[in-house]
C-alpha cells in the first residue's frame, strides 16, 4: 500500500530524473539574439514625419528639432517624456515653442507641413530661442539634422 | 486512499516543485540574468556606418578616470604614481606585521624597500643634477627578476624618472643619455644600488600637478627591422589601477588578506605592473615571480597568470572526479549559480587568466566552469592589448554562462576605463548595417601611445588615433557585438 509520504518521495525522484534528464547545460548565445527595442538611432538626416515617431511613446528614445538640428532628449525624459512638462516638444520641430516660451500645441507646425523658417520672430524671441540652442548643444547629442519631407535622407 | 487520490496528489507534487523548482534556482543565482544581459551601457546613437560607443555598466558618471583622490578639502584628482607608492608605505607603517614583497623567491621588507627606492632615485637625480636623463633602461628579461629591479622600478617611479623596458638589442642605436640596470653589477648607470637595513616607513608626497604629468614608462619591442615604443602616462596607470579595483564586486574585493601571485612572462609588462601598483592600493601580500613556483601559485589568494602557462600549472591539469558530481555542479554554474564540487578554504580564490587579444582561446567557457568547479575558484578571463595600461576585455566576476566559441577567440564586458564602438569595414555601402559588427575602435584614460619606426629612422607615432573620428584608435581587429553587451572578438 502506498503512502503519502511514498508518493511525495515518488514524485520528488521523478521531477529530479526528468530535470536531470532534461534539464542540462545552458547554452547562452548573445550573438544570436538582437534587441531591436533599443536599438541605437543612426545619427543623420530626418524629415519632421520621420522625426515625428521619436516621442518616447511610438519609440522609447526622444528627439527634438531645434533650429534643423535634431538633439537626442531621451536623457531628459522626465522634461521631454509623456508626462513631462515639455512633453508636446517631443518628437516635433521646437523652435517656435521654445522661441516664445510656450509650450501650446499651436506654437507647432503640423508635421506634414513645411519647415516652419522662423520668420516673423521678434529679437527678444530669437535671443531666447539662441539660448535655448546653446542648452541643447551642451547637454543633449547632437544626431542629425531637419530635412524637408521628401527631401531624400 | 483511492486511486484517483493518489494520483491527484501525485499531480499536486509535480505541479508544486515545477513551480517552485526553478524559483528556487534564481534564488541561488549569485546575480540576477538581467545583470549578465546588460553588461554595457550603449550609446544612444551612432553613426551610419558604426556602432553605438559603449561603456561599461560599472559606471555611474563618464569612464572611470583615476583614483578619485580627495585634496584641499574637496577637490578630487585622478593620482599618479607617487600617490599610489605613498598609499601602500603609510599602510605599511601601520601594519603589525612587516609587510613582506616577494621577488623571484626573494624577499624584501616594504620599509626597506622605501628606503632603497628612495635613496636610489634622489642618487640618479643627483647625479644628473647638470644634465638631462632621458630614462633608466631595464632589460625586460631583468623585470622582476630579482629585488633590485622592484627598487630600481620604484625609485624611478617616485622620482619621476621615466622607465623604458625593452628587448635587450632594441637600443643598441640609441644614442639618448640613458643609464642602465646592469642587474649583475647592480648598478643603474654609475649609481650603485645600495643595500639598506633600517626600514623607512615615510614617503612625502605633497602634491604638485607637475607629478600627474610626464611618461613614467615606456615599453619597447622589436620585430625585424621594425621597432615599437610605447609610452605610458601617469593617468594611464592611474585609471587602469583603479578600473582593476572597481572590476570585482564589493563582497569579493582584494583585501589586506589576500595573497597576489603574479606569473610575470615577457609581453605583458604593463598589466603585471597595473596589477603591482592594484596590489600595493589593496596592500595584499604580493609575489611576482618570472619562474613556475608551484607552491607560490597554491598558496596564494589571487593568482594573475597567462592562459598558456596557466595550463602548465597543477591547477590547469584536469583532475578526474565523479562525473556524475561535475556534470551536475556544471549545470548549475551554466545556469548562473556557483556550485564548485571543491568548497572550503583552498586556495586560490580567484584565478585572473589573461590572453592577447585576437589570440587563439585555449580555454572555453566550458572549461573554465571545470576549473571553477574542481578549483572551488572563481576566474576572470581579461585580454590584454600592447598599448592599452590593464585589460581591453574581461568576463564578469558572476559569468559563468557556456556560450558557443564558434568563430570566435574571446569575449569580454570593457574595461571601466574605455569605450568602445565598430565600425563596418566593408567598402560596399551597406544600408542594411545594424552596427552590430566591424572593426574595434577604442578611446580611453588608458591607452598609451605608441611609435613604430624603422631601425635607423625617426620615431613617429603610430596609434592611428584619427582626430576626425573623435580620437578613436582601431585596434586591426574585427569584432561583434552580443545582446549582453559584451565585445566578441
Amino acid at each position: 500500500m502506498i503512502t503519502i509520504t511514498g508518493i511525495i518521495v515518488l514524485a520528488l525522484i521523478a521531477y529530479f530524473a526528468k530535470e536531470f534528464i532534461t534539464g542540462g547545460m545552458s547554452i547562452s548565445n548573445p550573438l544570436e539574439n538582437s534587441t531591436t527595442d533599443s536599438a541605437p538611432i543612426v545619427e543623420g538626416r530626418f524629415t519632421p514625419l520621420s522625426l515625428a515617431k521619436f516621442n518616447g511613446t511610438d519609440d522609447p528614445k526622444i528627439l527634438i528639432a531645434v533650429k534643423g538640428k535634431v538633439y537626442d532628449v531621451s536623457n531628459g525624459a522626465s522634461f521631454y517624456g509623456p508626462g513631462g512638462p515639455y512633453e508636446n516638444f517631443a518628437g516635433r520641430d521646437a523652435s517656435r515653442g521654445l522661441a516664445k516660451n510656450s509650450f501650446e500645441l499651436d506654437c507647432l507646425t503640423p508635421t506634414d507641413q513645411p519647415i516652419d523658417q522662423l520668420k516673423n520672430l521678434t529679437a527678444d524671441e530669437i535671443e531666447s530661442l539662441d539660448g535655448w540652442e546653446q542648452h541643447f548643444e551642451g547637454k543633449y547629442p547632437l544626431v542629425g539634422t531637419l530635412h524637408e519631407n521628401g527631401d531624400s535622407i | 486512499m483511492e486511486d484517483w487520490e493518489k494520483i491527484l496528489i501525485t499531480l499536486l507534487c509535480l505541479l508544486l516543485l515545477n513551480y517552485s523548482y526553478p524559483k528556487l534556482l534564481d534564488h541561488w543565482k549569485d546575480v540576477p540574468d538581467l545583470y549578465l544581459q546588460e553588461q554595457s551601457v550603449i550609446g544612444t546613437t551612432r553613426k551610419a556606418n558604426e556602432s553605438a560607443i559603449y561603456t561599461s555598466n560599472k559606471l555611474f558618471t563618464g569612464l572611470r578616470g583615476g583614483l578619485e583622490i580627495r585634496y584641499d578639502h574637496y577637490k578630487i584628482r585622478t593620482g599618479n604614481l607617487r600617490d599610489i607608492w605613498e598609499i601602500f608605505v603609510n599602510q605599511a607603517k601601520k601594519a603589525p606585521e612587516p609587510k613582506l614583497i616577494r621577488i623571484n623567491g626573494e624577499t624584501i621588507e616594504a620599509g626597506i624597500l622605501n628606503a632603497m627606492a628612495k635613496k636610489l632615485g634622489s642618487s640618479i637625480e643627483k647625479s644628473t643634477s647638470g644634465g638631462a636623463l632621458e630614462k633608466v633602461y631595464i632589460p625586460s628579461h631583468d623585470l622582476f627578476s630579482n629585488v633590485d629591479s622592484l627598487v630600481v622600478l620604484i625609485g624611478c617611479f617616485i622620482t619621476q624618472i621615466p622607465v623604458h623596458i625593452g628587448a635587450d638589442n632594441a637600443q643598441s642605436n640609441e644614442n639618448d643619455d640613458v643609464y642602465y640596470y646592469d642587474s649583475s653589477a647592480r648598478k643603474v648607470g654609475p649609481i650603485v644600488i645600495e643595500n639598506i637595513n633600517t626600514p623607512d616607513y615615510v614617503f612625502e608626497n605633497v602634491y604638485n600637478i607637475k607629478y600627474d604629468q610626464g611618461i613614467p614608462l615606456k615599453i619597447s619591442n622589436r620585430s625585424g627591422h621594425i621597432a615599437s615604443e610605447i609610452s605610458f602616462t601617469q593617468a594611464n596607470f592611474a585609471s587602469a589601477v583603479a578600473s582593476s579595483l572597481k572590476h570585482l564586486p564589493e563582497s569579493h574585493s582584494i583585501t589586506k588578506d589576500d595573497s597576489l601571485f603574479i606569473y610575470h612572462e615577457a609581453g605583458s609588462e604593463v598589466n603585471d605592473i597595473v596589477k603591482m601598483l592594484t596590489s600595493f592600493i589593496s596592500f595584499c601580500d604580493l609575489e611576482i615571480s618570472t619562474e613556475h613556483l608551484e607552491t607560490s601559485i597554491s598558496k596564494a589568494s589571487i593568482v594573475s597568470i597567462a592562459e598558456s602557462k596557466f595550463l602548465a600549472t597543477e591547477l590547469g591539469q584536469k583532475k578526474t572526479t565523479s562525473s556524475f558530481r561535475l556534470n551536475r555542479s556544471l549545470n548549475y554554474f551554466s545556469k548562473g549559480i556557483f556550485a564548485p564540487i571543491i568548497k572550503s578554504e583552498n586556495k586560490p580564490r580567484i584565478i585572473v587568466i589573461s590572453r592577447k587579444i585576437g589570440s587563439k582561446m585555449l580555454i572555453g567557457p566550458a572549461e573554465l566552469n571545470q576549473y571553477r568547479s574542481l578549483l572551488g575558484c572563481r576566474i576572470i578571463v581579461e585580454q590584454t592589448y600592447p598599448n592599452v595600461a590593464g585589460p581591453l576585455l574581461l568576463t564578469d566576476f558572476y559569468d559563468y554562462r557556456v556560450i558557443p566559441t564558434r568563430n570566435i577567440n574571446g569575449y569580454g564586458c570593457l574595461s571601466q576605463s574605455l569605450e568602445i564602438k565598430l565600425v563596418n569595414d566593408d567598402k560596399n555601402v551597406n544600408s542594411n548595417y545594424n552596427g552590430t559588427y566591424g572593426q574595434v575602435l577604442v578611446r580611453g584614460y588608458n591607452i598609451g601611445k605608441m611609435a613604430k619606426y624603422a631601425i635607423g629612422l625617426p620615431k613617429r607615432p603610430s596609434n592611428q588615433i584619427d582626430i576626425a573620428n573623435e580620437g578613436f584608435m582601431p585596434l586591426g581587429i574585427k569584432g561583434k557585438w552580443g545582446s549582453d553587451g559584451c565585445l566578441y572578438v
